[in-house]
Order: structure tokens, then C-alpha cells, then sequence
């Protein structure tokens, strides 16, 4: 068995966990601008959501603590393959893998539904170099992977995983800490324009590898996109800039 | 669901926060309890969507309860996409109607207050503000009591509406003198108040609330559910 191409329409795509598990038809943004559709993190088990879940704004973006809560992969694949299957868009899963052992069982399953044009595996922010190695081996098989790098450790991260068989690296939305209004700190995802030098600069240092980056991290306009494929990026995710309701 | 244009055409002070009026297409004129996702179309720096609910009708669009973004100016142009979520649903018997809030402000409550009045109810606001309580349009017939006075209110009320923050659920049950699992003595509606940033998008899990049978989402499921939907 030979694996996939992984082939896009067009250089525009959703970020894993901003458009659901399946193309939205109540999506305000026309969706035939996108060359595939990312899924909703998937685990193998069900993940509750957090229960100090919150939203942060600050100047230029916002934290979001959720926890990811999803069904896990074996409720997701029986709502949503028959609709993965009939989507006119390439569909991507995007698997929270805990470990290697994980990674191969899930990777496994999605191997026997039609239309899966790859996974792209996420990674927890504190993965070693060792640890994602082993996790992108596991994974590896007919469908092509995507290693999702945490922002942070991007560089230092597609180094190591440059000769491991990716077909291309993409970037996790990067984490801060914020003070809540009960003045709690809350460590999160960070989203919003702000983020758009950060994530420039973290292209830059991933296409060093030599493998192909999937750039994302505050594009919210077409000015933003361009400054991401100058980068180095061959194709963009966009995050939250669709729940604001598409871009300029 | 199509994204359309509307226009924030006035703002005023409502007990310390900022409230509007917007012109809109009827199309998207969400029921009381539903809402809109709206961003000003000039500001490139908004992250996300703002949550609009109907406060009360008016002419060529709708009042929308506080709080509004503080930099929203008079004549913004918005994008508006909806109406969005579950919304309250008034049965058309009720004749007595206890609404209350918990949270910052009334508003979305008081947007059920035309049509209980326009079906002859006579209706009672619950509800703990510091100051004066400054609405506009505000209906004479309107009764305004201290939210400490709610339990006395299921006695004769046949329907409730309470609007109360997310982390504020389980008070609900202090505040109505019920106890979990309870009979309910008349129909009964909660929105649960929470930022909802994918609006209904990607179930994200921000506006997760816990159900009795699972968990719901505020932004899809709601943001106004069934008492007994809740956990």
C-alpha cells in the first residue's frame, strides 16, 4: 500500500478545533475557498470540558482555556464518517495522541474510511523531540501526517522532525497566561491579530527544514495571508478570524 | 447562514453599561433569548465576534441589551450574522410571568416584557441593581422587585425566565427555594450567560454547561434552555 499525496485546492484552510468536525453549512465564510477542512481535535477517548474553562481578551486577541472537549474518536467516527466521505473538501483529522501506542490505534482506524486526505497530529506544549518522533512514527502509515508544532518549540521541533517521514509541518495556536477577573492565573491558547508577528516568525524558522509549513497564527486579512507565504508558508490556516465571521 | 450589513445607529447608558440600537434586515432579528454575532466591519483589530441579544423592538431593527463593545461608535457599520441559538419561548397561556437576572443586567429578560404584555400577562421583573434602574421604554405596568423575592413568585407565576451566568447556575436553585430534581410548579427557562466565541461554529467547549444527560453547549443547544435541561 502506497501512501497518499497530500494536495490542496487552494492554499486556504481552517485551523484544527474552529470549524467543528465537519464542514458547516452555517459557516458565514464561503468554504469553497478552502483547499481542505481541518477537524475538531480528536482524541481516542472522550474529553470533558475543563472545568475552569474561560475566555481572556486582552488588546489585540484573546486566551481561550477549554480542555478540547471531544467525544473521542470512536463517537466522532460514527457521526461523522459518512459525512467526512460525501465532503466535496479534502478532510484532515486532527488526532490528540497521548502516546505512540495511541496515535498508531487511531491513525489505524481512520485508514479504513474513505475521503481521509491525512491526519495532522497535535501535540501537548511541553513534547520533547523524542517524544514527538516516537508519536509521528507511530502515526505513520497510508495517510499522510502533518505535524502540528506547538508554537513555542516550532524550531527546535522541525529540526528533530525533519527526516521522519512529515508531509509538512503546521503551527498550534500559542499559549500564554493571563490574570482572571477573580484574579486567578489561567494559561491558555492564545488567538487574534496580535499574534501574527510571532507566528511570522515562527514560519520563518520552521521552513528551515526544508519540509513544507502550513502557516497559522493571527491572519485575520489578505495582507496577513501574503506575509505568511512570503515566510516561506505554502498554505495558511485560518483560526479565529472565521468565528468573527471571515476576513478582509 | 448568510452575513449581513446593519449599522449601530444609537448608544446610550444603561446602569453603567453601554446599550444600542441597530438597524438591521428583518432576516436576521433574533427572537428574546436568541442572539447575533456582530463585528464593526472598520475595526481590523476585533479577535471575535460580539454576542447581540434583543433587548425590545424598534423601528427598522431592534434595541440590544448591554454590554456593547466600549469603542462601538454611532453609524459603525456591522456584520451581523443570525439569529443564532435557542431563544425563550413564552407559552401563549401564561397570564403571570416572573422574569429575573442574576448577572450585570436585565436586559435580555426584559425583552420578553411587549409580547407578555401584548398577551395580557401581568409581569414582574426580579432583579438586584445598585441605583436607580434606568431603562428605556420601560412599561408602567412592569413591577420591579429585589431578587430575594423570587421563591414567593413561583406561587403564582405559570411561567419564569431567568437570566444568570454560567458559573452562577446551581444558585438558581437558592434563589427559587427548589431543590434539585424538584417539580418544577410552572414552565421554566434559564439562559445561560457566557462568552460564546466560535458562536456556534466548532463547539469549542467555552460556553459548555453541564446537562443532566451530558454536556450542552450555551452557544448551539441555548443559550436559553428547559429547567430541567440542566444539570
Amino acid at each position: 500500500m502506497f501512501k497518499q499525496d497530500l494536495t490542496f485546492r487552494t492554499t486556504l484552510m481552517n485551523a484544527a478545533g474552529t470549524l467543528g468536525f465537519i464542514p458547516n453549512p452555517r459557516s458565514p465564510l464561503d468554504l469553497g475557498c478552502l483547499g481542505a477542512f481541518i477537524t475538531n481535535p480528536v482524541s481516542l477517548a472522550p474529553r470533558q470540558p475543563a472545568e475552569n474553562r474561560v475566555l481572556l481578551p486582552f488588546a489585540g486577541g484573546f486566551l481561550l482555556h477549554t480542555g478540547l472537549p471531544n467525544p473521542g474518536l470512536r463517537v466522532v467516527l460514527r457521526r461523522y464518517a459518512a459525512r467526512w466521505r460525501e465532503s466535496p473538501i479534502p478532510v484532515l483529522v486532527h488526532l490528540l495522541a497521548g502516546s505512540p501506542e495511541e496515535a498508531a490505534r487511531m491513525v489505524a482506524h481512520l485508514e479504513e474510511i474513505d475521503n481521509i486526505a491525512g491526519v495532522e497530529l497535535g501535540f501537548e506544549p511541553q513534547i520533547t523531540a523524542e517524544m514527538a518522533l516516537a508519536r509521528v512514527a507511530a502515526a505513520l502509515g497510508e495517510l499522510p501526517v502533518i505535524a502540528c508544532l506547538p508554537l513555542e518549540k516550532a524550531a527546535e521541533l522541525a529540526q528533530a522532525l525533519a527526516g521522519s517521514g512529515v508531509s509538512a509541518f503546521s503551527l498550534a495556536a500559542g499559549r500564554g497566561t493571563l490574570a482572571a477577573v477573580d484574579g486567578r492565573l489561567v494559561s491558555g491558547r492564545l488567538y487574534g491579530p496580535a499574534l501574527l508577528p510571532q507566528a511570522l516568525a515562527a514560519v520563518q524558522a520552521v521552513v528551515r527544514s526544508g519540509v513544507p509549513v502550513i502557516g497559522a497564527g493571527g491572519v485575520y486579512t489578505a495582507k496577513d495571508a501574503a506575509a505568511m507565504q512570503a515566510a516561506g508558508a505554502v498554505a495558511i490556516q485560518l483560526d479565529t478570524v472565521l468565528w468573527r465571521g471571515g476576513w478582509s | 447562514m448568510p452575513q449581513v450589513k446593519g449599522q449601530l445607529v444609537e448608544i446610550w447608558i444603561e446602569n453603567g453599561a453601554l446599550a444600542g440600537q441597530i438597524a438591521c434586515p428583518p432576516s436576521v432579528l433574533p427572537a428574546p433569548g436568541q442572539y447575533l454575532a456582530a463585528y464593526a466591519l472598520e475595526d481590523g483589530a476585533a479577535a471575535l465576534a460580539h454576542p447581540l441579544f434583543l433587548a425590545g423592538a424598534a423601528a427598522d431593527g431592534m434595541r440590544v441589551a448591554s454590554p456593547l463593545p466600549a469603542e462601538w461608535q454611532p453609524g459603525v457599520q456591522l456584520a451581523l450574522r443570525g439569529p443564532l441559538g435557542h431563544g425563550f419561548h413564552l407559552p401563549v397561556s401564561a397570564r403571570h410571568v416572573a422574569l429575573a437576572a442574576l448577572g450585570e443586567s436585565p436586559a435580555r429578560v426584559l425583552a420578553l416584557v411587549g409580547q407578555a404584555l401584548a398577551q395580557g400577562c401581568a409581569v414582574t421583573l426580579f432583579c438586584d441593581l445598585s441605583g436607580e434602574l434606568s431603562w428605556r421604554n420601560l412599561p408602567d405596568a412592569l413591577e420591579v422587585s429585589p431578587l430575594a423575592m423570587l421563591k414567593d413568585a413561583l406561587a403564582w407565576a405559570d411561567y419564569l425566565a431567568l437570566d444568570i451566568p454560567i458559573p452562577h447556575l446551581f444558585e438558581r436553585y437558592a434563589l427559587t427555594g427548589l431543590r434539585p430534581g424538584d417539580i418544577l410548579p410552572c414552565k421554566a427557562e434559564v439562559l445561560a450567560a457566557a462568552a460564546m466565541p466560535c458562536a456556534g461554529l466548532a463547539a469549542c467547549g467555552a460556553c459548555a454547561v453541564h446537562g443532566r444527560q451530558h454536556w450542552l453547549l450555551a452557544c448551539e443547544d441555548g443559550p436559553v434552555f428547559d429547567w430541567e435541561q440542566l444539570d
